[in-house]
């Protein structure tokens, strides 16, 4: 039974798994003025929560055999962080000069205890009535652990602004952080900012085409610590074998030397409005990078552990912004107001440790491919994967769209196992195109969605064709399939059909037909380029109708508005994409922002409608 | 007012700034202690069990290589079948060393250098050898100089420098054990689970692991040194009394922090006879009754081979009461067969399947199968089969209606091919932690199509093997390996003195097993929970021992003695050891070409390939004696090693990640190292 699979009915039915939160936040504020200049603002905030979680496994599941007899568990988290922050604001203005200075320091505490009771076994079978319960389990089977970790964070910052009239904006803050969490030597960081705007349209005479505009530019360093502990390498819980007990290190390493990561990034843009009001344009550019990520990647396990924490690498991303607003028909009974955003992102990976070809920032492998990030300007969200080799020219360099290299020993397309990259899963551009129309009390609006680029891996087409149930594997009726390249070790041409029936020599054996056409569609899966897609897509992501019922309630004293909204979103989608829906990340294995653009075996986004009721009193 | 504020402000701020740093003092872990503080005398069990674990699944996958065990588990099959080799083979022995022994090395020497216990250091240098050759024996190129000191993308050695390393390890452990320890150093005692601190043992130790590793050079012209490894051979163990094994027990079912596989028991266990997929193959059960074609069988062999209950009559209550024991045969991987030959047992895995070998159910009541069979001759076949089992049957047309008794041993499945695989029996040994019934009760009971049945009965499905059950011995080094190497050593310079090494070997060998037997009937694990005598577990009868010992099955003068017969019986006795695989590659396996002394593993196939080979791309070469055609190595393991380190991994070997990297050899199997250095490049 320990290598059969529990049937999901059984699992809904017999087994038992929940989770409880209970979640308390508040916060006190003060504000004392002391003078007409100066002001005190004291905050403290509180936030706590507990989790309980249960889980119960019915004796008879398909678990090993130790927990045949029924599996109890239940972990309590318990968190509580308190943050405490006391700032002095100062203001005078100087003539046309505005100016202001604020110091204030923060403090922030974290608690998380943690407590694990488990245990196996239940004495009283429970279908005789024996309870749920550790109390029906003798003491050997029974195991608790609990853990405790501790954050805390001192802060201390300001910040100095002037403005002269309306017209130009200078601000620029410092602030030094104080973190449990780095090594004493390195606790402390600095990071200070500067950031300026300029509404020019101020000095130029009043215009109706460029009736506001504002230039801005700003510098910001922001230092981040580190997670609890990571400074220390720590053990397992000890082992008693004989009379003997032996105690060695846990599988991941601390780092006594770790410094904080420091985000430097710098922006420029401008907001323009035209036509008083009526268009709007906002553009912004960006440049960040983050250098000396902490992190937990896994690298070589030759060096002695699975996760190394450490200052990994550089992170940088640039990129842009606009938007363009506009009323495009703006009249008593009718309305349509425009929205149209832009944007782009470049991620890439800097420097990072020397001897590494590709960082591995997530689990997420699926098929031939790995979500993976290439270090020295590569890709951050990239993809390694597996070709087919091409023909080599006289140089032994691989000709671009070349024939294909057949493996005589296989009689099948060679693959490239050294793991290039095979594509970036980072978008060209994305935007979006909003429309609000107004009709005297209805107003429907919709927003589309649009992108373009950036690779996604369909590892569900990969997953059917590997195991014969994509229509693709469906070639010729599963009676003959063509290889066509060239021979890998002696260069000339191969052309090739295998049809089923006949038996053909492969190398030193032969094979039947029937087996090479399996094989053929099992070397197609090992071609990662078959999968991979430069994915545009169109959505229709929400389309929404309100009808206000303005008129009706103007003499009533209780209900002071009504209205009614129906909302549909995620309706539509336009794509090259051929699998089901391209927004998914991996499913399995290591999900998450990590895993974006890699489909596998993933549920396409959920369609929804709601209908709601909005009444004012 | 103004004022009051003011001051009250200001000695907020100070006493902030004054407690800050204590504070913010709070990042130390309360609950886990960190590496700094651990024992000397606590990390030398925890890296003598995590050893015998890492060298216990490389025992196992290397003797599917060396035709030891057959697995019907996909990818160890790939070593035992059909050479297919898969990179899923490469990870355990690579993670479970390198995470759970090589970091822990690194802080036992220094903490124990600071204190001056210098029979700890040697502990940690000894380890450090028996390691890192483990490494080097299956991959060649490892990181070496800058593994398991944390940093996450060492740069690799070959395996010159890791010989050498290792080498000069034992050479100081030798030194250090010499030493008495500074005062207020723990004493070895403390904290040592295989020798109990006897540090004379340890230096023995410390010998035979030189004798074994300076015989591994044996194709090495320049640095094949025979009189060297004789004068380690003096120093190394003289009787079992000086054999170094680990423990293994069965008093606890604590899992490790890792793999969750039991801490307390044999790592040869952990992977042969842990579940149910492996059986003795053809090669090793012939060894153990057809030795050098005397049709003799070995004493050993009724230890070493499974058995399984058969011809069980059940009394009124349903347990058993009468009942025979029906030893094991050997799964054929090697011999030529065909799927298109008349169903027999000879031709079982080439119509069924590499992996196709079913695992035995119990028959609680009498219970009817169907066989559809259309092959006529098969059909003919299968019925004699049942008929001199003496099992009724029925036909209709196509389909044979098989009665299996209440009690009965069958395969619950309807195809044919797989009726006879009872007579493959489960290497499997229970635990408490695995299903076992008791402390003592290591038998394996079927637990299919009913969980109880055969419990209940007392019906024993398996009962295991002397190496591999959760309380063997881990034999680290032993007298009778010592023997071997010095009669193998002694046959290469001609001496008839290699007759004596070679009788003494096997004699050793029997005397170990003998002894454990002996204790094991001491502490009752011959009996069944129910109270049946398990003879497996019982010492070996003395006159089949004598027989044994004066019949063909044995060279019975120095004029008779060949290379083959030392290495045969090297063979069984190493039994579940990484060492056979070691000594097959330094023979080239079957193919007759080394110093004249003929085919030393006759049996084992070379041409032709063995019937279901597949490895067309792992195992190049075009012939026998292209070191290219036989399994040489490991290949890294991608996602642990090549990965994440791919740029000094290819540096070194640009082969490192080829499909036939499986038949690169290593340094010690080449000659020459310009033939080594040229595979690298």
């Amino acid at each position: 039974m320990e290598s059969d699979v529990d049937n999901p009915y059984w699992i809904i039915n017999q087994n038992k798994l929940t989770s409880k939160t209970n979640r308390f936040t508040g916060g006190i504020n003060g504000n004392f003025k002391i003078t007409n200049w100066w002001d005190i603002t004291g905050r403290v905030g509180y936030d706590k929560y507990g989790t309980n979680d249960y889980t119960f496994i019915a004796p008879g599941s398909a678990l090993s055999v130790l927990y045949q007899n029924g599996r109890l568990s239940k972990a309590l988290l318990d968190y509580t962080y308190i943050t405490t922050t006391v700032m002095s604001n100062f203001h005078k203005k100087f003539g046309d000069f505005d100016t202001h200075l604020m110091l204030g320091t923060t403090s922030e505490n974290t608690l998380i205890a943690r407590q694990n009771h488990w245990g196996y076994n239940f004495s009283t079978s429970i279908s005789a009535g024996g309870t749920i319960s550790f109390s029906n389990m003798a003491t050997t089977n029974k195991f608790f652990t609990d853990a405790t970790t501790r954050k805390r964070l001192a802060g201390a910052y300001g910040e100095v602004g002037i403005s002269y009239k309306d017209i130009i904006y200078l601000t620029a803050t410092g602030r030094n952080d104080w973190s449990s969490t780095l090594p004493v030597e390195n606790r402390s960081y600095f990071y200070p900012s500067v950031s300026g705007s300029f509404i020019f349209t101020q000095l130029l005479p009043k215009n109706n085409i460029l009736s506001y505009g504002k230039l801005r530019a700003s510098w910001a360093r922001v230092g981040k610590d580190a997670d609890p502990y990571a400074t220390q390498t720590v053990v397992s819980s000890p082992i008693s074998i004989g009379s003997f007990v032996g105690i060695g290190n846990y599988y991941a390493a601390g780092n006594p030397d770790l410094i904080p990561e420091i985000q430097n990034s710098w922006e420029l843009g401008g907001e323009f409005r035209f036509l008083n009001g009526r268009i709007g344009l906002d553009y912004t550019y960006y440049h960040s990078e983050t250098e000396n990520q902490i992190g937990s990647p896994r690298l070589a396990q030759s060096g002695g552990f699975i996760f190394s924490t450490l200052n990994s690498g550089t992170v940088i991303n640039k990129g842009m912004e606009i938007a363009l607003t506009g009323k495009v028909i703006s009249q008593k009974n009718f309305g349509w107001d425009v929205v149209l955003n832009f944007s782009y992102n470049k991620g890439r990976l800097g420097a990072f440790l020397p001897g590494v070809s590709y960082f591995y920032p997530t689990d997420a492998q699926f098929g031939t491919v790995k979500a993976a990030s290439v270090p020295n300007g590569g890709y951050f969200l990239g993809m390694t994967g597996q070709p087919y080799l091409r023909e080599k020219d006289s140089k032994g360099v691989e000709i671009p769209n070349g024939r294909y290299q057949v493996n005589p020993n296989t009689g099948l397309y060679l693959a490239n196992t050294t793991n290039p990259v095979v594509g970036n899963r980072e978008p060209d551009f994305i935007g979006g195109f909003n429309n609000t129309f107004r009709y005297k009390n209805f107003s429907l609006s919709f927003l589309l969605d649009i992108r373009k680029g950036g690779d996604v891996f369909n590892g569900t087409e990969y997953f059917m064709i590997l195991n014969g149930l994509s229509k693709k594997t469906l070639l010729n009726d599963r009676q003959s399939v063509t290889v066509t390249g060239v021979n890998s070790v002696t260069g000339a041409d191969f052309n090739q059909t295998y049809t089923a029936g006949q038996n053909y020599t492969i190398g030193t054996g032969t094979q039947a037909g029937s087996y090479l056409i399996q094989q053929y569609w099992a070397n197609y899966a090992a071609n990662s380029y078959n999968f991979i897609t430069s994915v545009n897509w169109v959505k229709l992501r929400s389309l929404s109708l309100t009808y206000d019922f303005v008129g009706m309630f103007k003499n009533q004293k209780i209900i002071k508005g009504l209205s009614a909204t129906a909302v549909g979103t995620n309706l539509f989608t336009w794509t090259n994409y051929k699998g089901m829906d391209p927004e998914v990340s991996a499913a399995g294995g290591t999900g998450g922002s990590g895993s974006t653009g890699i489909d596998y075996l993933g549920v396409p986004a959920v369609s929804s409608f709601t209908f709601g009721i909005n009444l004012k009193f | 007012m103004k004022k009051s504020k003011y001051i009250i402000l200001g000695c907020v701020l100070v006493l902030a700034l004054a407690s800050c740093k204590k504070w913010l003092d709070v990042n130390k872990d309360p609950d886990n202690p960190t590496n700094q503080s651990v024992l000397i005398q606590n990390r030398v069990p925890w890296i003598e069990h995590f050893y015998q674990y890492t060298a216990g699944v490389t025992n196992y996958r290397t003797s599917c290589i060396a035709g030891v065990y057959y697995t019907n588990n996909a990818n160890p099959n790939t070593f035992s079948t059909t050479w297919a080799c898969t990179n899923a083979n490469s990870t355990t022995s690579y993670q479970t060393f390198f995470v759970e022994v090589s970091s822990n090395l690194v802080d036992l020497y220094n903490s124990a250098q600071k204190q001056g216990a210098y029979h700890y250091m040697a502990v940690a240098d000894v380890f450090h050898a028996l390691g890192y050759m483990e490494m080097l024996d299956l991959y060649g190129e490892m990181p070496y100089t800058e593994a398991g000191t944390g940093n996450p993308s060492p740069v690799p050695d070959d395996g010159k420098a890791i010989y050498n390393g290792c080498m000069a390890k034992l050479n100081e452990a030798i030194s250090l054990f010499a030493k008495t320890q500074e005062a207020g150093s723990p004493s070895l005692s403390a904290g040592d689970l295989w020798n109990n601190g006897d540090v004379n043992k340890w230096i023995k130790l410390c010998w035979g692991l030189k004798a074994r590793y300076m015989l591994k050079l044996s194709k090495k012209a320049d640095l094949y040194k025979p009189d060297d490894i004789l004068d380690c051979l003096s120093k190394g163990p003289q009787s079992n009394a000086d054999n170094t094994v680990g423990p293994g027990y069965n008093n606890s079912t604590v899992t490790d922090y890792l793999i969750s596989d039991p801490v307390v028991t044999n790592g040869n266990w952990d992977y042969v006879a842990f579940g149910n997929t492996n059986r003795i193959s053809q090669y090793y059960y012939n060894l153990l009754t057809n030795m050098r074609s005397s049709g003799v069988i070995d004493p050993r062999m009724s230890k070493i081979v499974p058995a399984t209950m058969a011809n069980i009559q059940l009394d009124a209550s349903g347990k058993v009461a009468s009942y025979t024991w029906k030893r094991s045969i050997g799964v054929d991987s090697y011999n030529p067969q065909s799927a298109l030959d008349p169903l027999s047992l000879s031709n079982r895995l080439a119509k069924g399947g590499a992996t196709s070998i079913q695992l035995q159910s119990y028959a609680a009541a009498n219970t009817n199968i169907i066989y559809a069979i259309t092959d006529n001759t098969d059909r003919a076949n299968f019925i004699a089969a049942q008929v001199a089992a003496g099992r009724t049957y029925t036909t209709t047309g196509n389909n044979v209606t098989v009665t299996y008794k209440a009690g009965a041993m069958f395969i619950n499945s309807t195809n044919y091919l797989y009726a006879g695989d009872t007579a493959y029996v489960n290497m499997r040994s229970n635990s408490i932690a695995t299903g076992g019934l008791s402390q003592t009760d290591l038998n394996w009971y079927p637990t299919t199509p009913s969980a109880t049945a055969a419990v209940t009965a007392g019906a024993v499905g398996s009962t295991g093997s002397f190496q591999v059950h959760p309380v063997s011995d881990q034999e680290i080094v032993t007298y009778h390996e010592m023997c071997f190497i010095k009669a193998e050593v002694l046959m290469r310079k001609n001496d008839p003195a290699a007759y004596t090494a070679y009788r003494a070997g096997i004699q050793a060998h029997l005397d170990m097993m003998q002894a454990k037997l002996t204790q094991w009937k001491a502490g009752g694990l011959n009996k069944t929970s129910t109270g049946i005598i398990v003879p497996d577990m019982e010492p070996m009868n003395q006159t089949d021992i004598n027989t044994y010992l004066a019949s063909s099955g044995v060279a019975q003068s120095a004029g008779t003695l060949t290379m083959s017969d030392i290495m045969l019986q090297k063979y069984i006795a190493m039994g579940c050891s990484i060492e056979n695989w070691n000594d097959m590659r330094r023979f080239n396996f079957s193919t007759g070409n080394v110093g004249g002394f003929g085919i030393v593993y006759p049996g084992y196939p070379s041409i032709p390939r063995p019937p279901l080979f597949t490895g067309q791309s792992q195992l190049t070469g075009g012939s026998p004696t292209d070191p290219r055609y036989w399994i040489r190595r490991w290949a890294l393991p991608p996602v642990y090693e090549i990965q994440y380190n791919s740029i000094h991994t290819l540096a070194l070997n640009a082969h490192a990640g080829d499909p036939n990297i499986w038949s690169m050899p290593v340094w010690w199997d080449c000659a020459t190292d310009d033939e080594y250095y040229g595979y690298l490049k």
